[in-house]
């Protein structure tokens, strides 16, 4: 802890707990207590800021050294005001002003980061965009045109109705598959399958080409550990795809015959 | 008195001699038949209302409106998919209607190994045959079996094996082969078109049932229940609800019953949520050169219980025919659904069944995990080789019939051109990540027994330690009973209201 360290430190605090109380309400379900999570950060801040104040200031009061009570390598004031690096600033009462500012600023810090934490409606709006661009194109991947069922995902909507599903499903569940997105997606597990440091979007050069796409999606089926992961995205995959009318007549379903009673219905007395 | 959510603009409070969670199987029964005894009843529902016309057939619609989680309930490691229905009358919306009593040596077992006052065989006949006659159960006539029902008859015919048609709760059918997107003809006998409709005309406000309304949590005080809590979905926002009985009963079925006993604290000595079955069934598709239109007319009306506990009097396996329309029947297939579409095109040449197992594996349901609630489920040795000998046995009777080709629910796509292929079945084998495998059966968690030690309600329902709190569905089961289970929880509902009415004084002093 240091006057350098400090605010960036309790805004990353902030940040944290308002990103697990928010999943961990999301994921609980339980609509009594979604109003507990301004209460929880709240309660977390309330313990976070006064072990601040009370730790930084005992170190800049040299009371003890730092980092105290693992090792002794700074004296607390020189921490305090240099942060490690050869600033040379020593006490006087002008650091003492600027400390008692900075202390004063603490819970300020530790708020911020509780508010980004709290994904803001702007960025929940960027948030849900960028996950229906990775399931479109996981939609455009698994159904392309052509083969024996031959309109592509685009000719008949899939993408629009894999969204719309993600809308009717619980919460909870639609968080978990966003998360799932997301990680499907992220350059760095892409990068574990493929060796490619390419977003899942991003990985087919040529406009229209799914190749590369359907090759990470193979490598995921072979993985026992995703395979579970996978078949949650499937039922969303499936959905958008086999409940089109324009897919059903390739397959001869005959779909809805209500009001009236289906053409096959043997009339038995 | 139906009272949907969002007519709801602001919270409930109500006082009442009864309670009932669920409005399913038995939630509806047991307010119905409570009704009739002179008590005023409030039911719970958490799914939405729909009437036949609301039931268009198409499961884009459907799917999202009346089924618990759009569809989404998975058992792990398996990821074994669990169809439930959410929708007042439950899963009785959702179901392909089929009707078994349960089988006698499961009653036996109950009542010997569980130590289950009242429940033999001669105990509950008197049940079944009062549910059976609102049903209207019946055996599928055979003008009303399609071909692919027709096939697994002929199969087991051609292999000498016991089959039989379906018993059904349904009434001059339409046939039209999407029961389980909720019947638009009303034709089937759901609770929704029997034991509901009743309670409305012969009991109006005396049955009160709230749907789009969650039970949250169950108050305790003193060894009671007295007040049940819950949030309608109201038509602005969500609002509290808050019912006070003298009597509360947990119908939300298997998982649900659980779910909420966890959450109000009560974990029955640690049994709360354990031993659930699941009757995990694969199923394998059989191609015919000819067209077999399986989704054109009854889904599920025929059965082969040679190797069912009917037959040899201990557990096994029931070959069942079965259809579905396109998404849920592509969900039963091999490999990833982009392979999908050169499967799918064959779809009206296909015929198919599914393989009731027997469970003895069980299962458990924990509070937590990324959707709130942990469903893990994981076959034993000897449930993985009785599922292989199910697929094995339903691959012979398809060839019987004249298959060309067989294909399994297993995820490395596994055909078969002949009985000499069977043995690739074990090859692929039935693990965790080796086979497609669903449930629409869930059973167990809230068990019925002699004690608190080794169960969590007594023979008749009652939550062991709590005078007026009785759970009342399949969670009760002590085990999986190998056949559908339909019948069984509305026989009990029966005797459960039963029990309450004739102990009334007695449970809520």
């Amino acid at each position: 802890m240091s006057f350098l360290l400090d605010p960036f430190a309790l805004l990353l605090i902030g940040y944290l707990a308002a990103k697990v109380n928010y999943l961990a309400l999301i994921f609980e379900q339980h609509i009594h207590r979604r109003g507990q999570l301004r209460r929880n950060l709240f309660i977390v801040g309330g313990v976070v800021v006064p072990v601040f104040w009370l730790y930084s200031s005992l170190l800049y009061l040299d009371v003890i050294p730092f980092p105290w009570p693992l090792a002794r390598w700074f004296g607390g004031t020189t921490w305090m005001l240099n942060s490690g690096l050869p600033l040379g600033l020593i006490r006087t009462p002008v650091t003492d002003g600027a400390a008692f500012l900075v202390f004063a600023s603490y819970p300020f810090w530790y708020y911020l980061g509780t508010k980004f934490g709290l994904t803001s409606k702007v960025q929940q709006k960027r948030r849900l965009r960028e996950r229906n661009r990775i399931l479109t194109e996981l939609v455009r991947t698994t159904f392309p045109r052509g083969g024996p069922i031959p309109p592509s995902a685009d000719d008949v909507e899939a993408p629009r109705k894999a969204v719309h599903l993600l809308q009717h499903i619980p919460t909870a569940y639609e968080e978990a598959l966003t998360i799932l997105l997301f990680v499907f997606n992220s350059k760095l597990t892409v990068f574990l399958f493929t060796r490619k440091w390419r977003r899942f979007v991003d990985l087919d050069k040529d406009k229209g080409s799914t190749r590369e796409k359907r090759k990470y999606l193979e490598s995921w089926e072979s993985n026992p550990f995703l395979l579970g992961a996978l078949k949650f995205l499937e039922l969303v995959l499936a959905y958008a795809y086999y409940t089109n009318a324009d897919v059903w007549k390739y397959i001869d379903y005959s779909g809805p015959s209500i009001p009236n009673d289906p053409p096959w219905l043997k009339q038995v007395p | 008195m139906i009272v949907e959510g969002k007519g709801i603009m602001h919270g409930v409070k109500e006082t009442t001699e009864v309670c009932i969670i669920g409005s399913g199987a038995a939630g509806a029964i047991l307010a119905w038949e409570l009704a009739e005894k002179g008590h005023k009843v409030v039911l719970l529902e958490k799914g939405g209302y729909f009437q036949k016309e609301a039931f268009t057939q198409r499961e884009d619609e459907m799917i999202p409106r009346i089924y618990k989680n759009a569809g989404f309930q998975f058992a792990m490691p398996s990821g074994i998919i669990i169809a439930q229905g959410s929708c007042v009358g439950g899963s009785t919306v959702v179901n392909d209607a089929v009707c078994f009593r349960t089988p006698d040596p499961v009653l036996e077992r109950w009542e010997k190994e569980f130590h289950i006052a009242g429940v033999g065989p001669a105990d509950m006949k008197g049940y079944f045959e009062k549910v059976e006659r609102r049903l209207s159960v019946a055996e599928v006539r055979p003008d009303e079996i399609n071909e692919n029902n027709s096939i697994l008859k002929r199969g087991c015919e051609i292999l000498g094996w016991s089959a039989s048609p379906n018993r059904r709760n349904c009434k001059s059918c339409r046939q039209c082969g999407l029961c389980h997107l909720g019947c638009s003809y009303g034709t089937k006998q759901s609770m929704l078109e029997t034991y509901i409709k009743d309670a409305e005309a012969f009991h109006g406000d005396d049955v009160k049932i709230y749907s789009d309304c969650t039970a949250e949590s169950l108050i305790t005080s003193s060894g009671r229940v007295d007040e049940v809590r819950a949030v309608i979905h109201g038509s602005t926002s969500k609002f509290p609800v808050s019912i006070k009985a003298r009597v509360v009963i947990v119908s939300a079925g298997t998982f649900a019953s659980s779910e909420l006993l966890l959450r109000s604290g009560l974990n029955g000595n640690g049994q709360v949520g354990r031993k659930i079955a699941l009757h995990p069934s694969p199923a394998i598709i059989a191609d015919f050169d000819e067209e077999i239109n399986g989704n054109q007319g009854i889904p599920m009306a025929y059965h082969c219980s040679e190797f069912g506990m009917q037959k040899t009097g201990k557990k096994g396996y029931v070959i069942e025919s079965v259809f579905l329309a396109p998404y849920q029947f592509l969900l039963t297939l091999p490999g990833y659904v982009y392979e999908s579409k050169e499967l799918m095109r064959r779809y009206n040449h296909y015929a198919m069944a599914g393989i009731l197992l027997h469970d003895e594996s069980t299962g458990r349901i924990s509070l937590g995990g990324p959707f709130g609630t942990f469903i893990y489920y994981r076959l034993t040795a000897e449930d993985s080789k009785l599922m292989i000998e199910g697929m094995q046995n339903a691959a012979r009777i398809f060839f019987a019939a004249g298959a060309s080709r067989v294909i399994t629910s297993q995820r490395k796509r596994t055909v078969l051109y002949g009985e000499d292929d069977l043995a690739l079945i074990e090859e692929r084998g039935v693990g965790p990540t080796d086979i497609n495998l669903g449930s629409g059966h869930p059973q167990g968690g809230n068990r019925m027994g002699g004690g608190p030690r080794d169960s969590v309600v007594d023979s008749y329902g009652r939550f062991h330690g709590l005078q007026n709190l009785f759970v009342c569905d399949a969670s009760v089961f002590p085990t999986s009973i190998g056949v559908n289970p339909q019948l069984t929880v509305m026989a009990l509902a029966m005797r459960t209201a039963q029990h309450i009415g004739d102990n009334w004084g007695k449970i809520v002093t």
